[in-house]
């Protein structure tokens, strides 16, 4: 017998997917339409309640590192009861994006200190242990001009002052990730252009048959 | 391993007390006498707490952040060993961070401290035995000065009050594991080799709850 095993007991794990993509591009529409679909759990972020945001958007040196905290713990939760889920599960957005991409955005511009990043990476590094990667991360991939106005037309009050340079920074950030995902699980990159309104049922139906060609998971009857 | 371990009900100990308790060498000699894989821990280097110790509020979480890490990593080598064959004898419980972070942060980082420490208390193994090292302020701070730790010249007495205040309340309300409370005024088990044996015979027995050591 050898010590505490660092993943629940449970030697079948049930299928799990997450998607990616920067702020706006339709990340949980399309959690919902997948769930809906395939009949799985779906996890979405959790955007309301959060305490540092506004402290954060007053004085982003000073709040960056807690509200960062905030997420990667927030999101460390959800992975973990993802783990345990009876049903296969979906998930908005990844702990890798608020590492690789926020986090990580936030340390370039100076709004973390180095200690700060440092500190903040090497907690992750002890989260990784405990989790377990999805089985596939779907990034929907947009232009950051589209991903602009998909943010303006939904109207978000949170989001209204986001401008297009951070979202471009974001966007820099993912496709800089996009080149080493697939280390961390089986990466598909969609092209969410087009695919507007009414069309997203259609793209539904896309990812689901890319998911058939580059996954060995069980889709069930679709 | 030494024969007698075989003798020690508790499976995995954790001393526990203010600094200056003299947990570190009670840890010790449970381990001689009884054997086992002895767990001390280690003291890295806080990155943060020069500032801290220049503007406590300011820097209060990030210092705290990096004391929780540092102890989880440390929890984490545990993992490695065959704890259910070996007894564990630790100088430290790392439900202790909570204790300092409770004296250290304000409300609003508190809670967001203790939604993360949650997670993390999930995978760290816990023991079934804490002693609880408890000693007069008097006594701490002389210890404190005899065993001159570089880092630890600047404590004063004020914080070594409030800290003890802190430890009181919370191994008043503690329950997660069996639980002796070795009241130390009069109890010396560095020179008193009597005191000692007393004091070890006494661990070694089979304890449910909460119960009182003293001399």
């Amino acid at each position: 017998m050898s010590g505490i095993s660092k993943m629940p007991n449970n030697e079948q794990f049930m299928p799990y997917l997450a998607l990616a993509g920067n702020i706006g591009v339709g990340k949980t529409t399309m959690t919902t339409l997948l769930a809906e679909r395939l009949n799985w759990t779906p996890w979405y972020e959790p955007v309301i309640n959060n305490p540092y945001l506004d402290d954060f958007y007053a004085d982003m040196h000073r709040w960056s590192f807690h509200l960062q905290i905030y997420f990667l713990s927030k999101r460390f939760e959800a992975q973990r009861k993802i783990l345990s889920n009876p049903k296969p599960s979906i998930q908005d957005r990844t702990i890798y994006e608020d590492v690789f991409i926020f986090a990580k955005t936030l340390h370039r511009k100076g709004f973390m200190t180095d200690r700060e990043f440092e500190n903040y990476s090497s907690l992750f590094s002890c989260m990784i242990d405990y989790l377990r990667p999805p089985d596939a991360i779907i990034y929907l991939r947009a232009p950051v001009e589209v991903v602009y106005q998909r943010i303006q037309k939904r109207g978000r009050e949170s989001e209204k002052s986001i401008s297009i340079d951070y979202l471009d920074e974001l966007h820099q950030a993912y496709e800089e990730w996009s080149k080493t995902a697939h280390l961390i699980s089986t990466f598909i990159p969609i092209d969410t252009v087009g695919y507007e309104d009414d069309k997203l049922p259609k793209l539904c139906e896309f990812i689901i048959q890319q998911l058939k060609t580059s996954t060995q998971l069980s889709l069930l009857d679709t | 391993m030494n024969e007698r371990s075989t003798t020690l009900k508790a499976k995995y100990i954790a001393i526990e007390g203010v600094i200056g308790a003299g947990k570190t060498t009670l840890a010790r000699a449970i381990h001689r006498r009884f054997g086992g894989l002895l767990v001390l821990e280690q003291h890295e280097e806080n990155p943060f707490l020069p500032d801290f110790y220049r503007d406590r509020e300011r820097y209060a979480f990030q210092t705290q952040m990096f004391f929780l890490l540092s102890r989880w990593r440390q929890q984490q080598d545990l993992t490695q060993f065959d704890i259910f064959n070996e007894k564990i004898i630790a100088d430290y419980l790392f439900a202790k961070d909570r204790i300092f972070a409770a004296i250290n942060l304000n409300d609003k980082e508190l809670d967001l401290y203790e939604k993360l420490y949650e997670s993390i208390e999930k995978t760290v193994i816990k023991p079934d035995l804490v002693v609880y090292l408890q000693s007069p302020v008097q006594k701490l701070m002389y210890n404190i000065k005899l065993r001159a730790r570089n880092y630890e010249k600047d404590i004063t007495e004020e914080y070594i009050t409030e800290l003890a205040q802190a430890y009181n309340q919370f191994f008043y309300q503690y329950d997660s594991s069996n639980l002796i409370i070795v009241n130390c005024a009069n109890l010396d088990f560095v020179k008193n080799n009597e005191q000692l044996e007393k004091l070890l015979n006494f661990i070694e027995q089979e304890h449910q709850g909460k119960v009182f050591f003293q001399i």
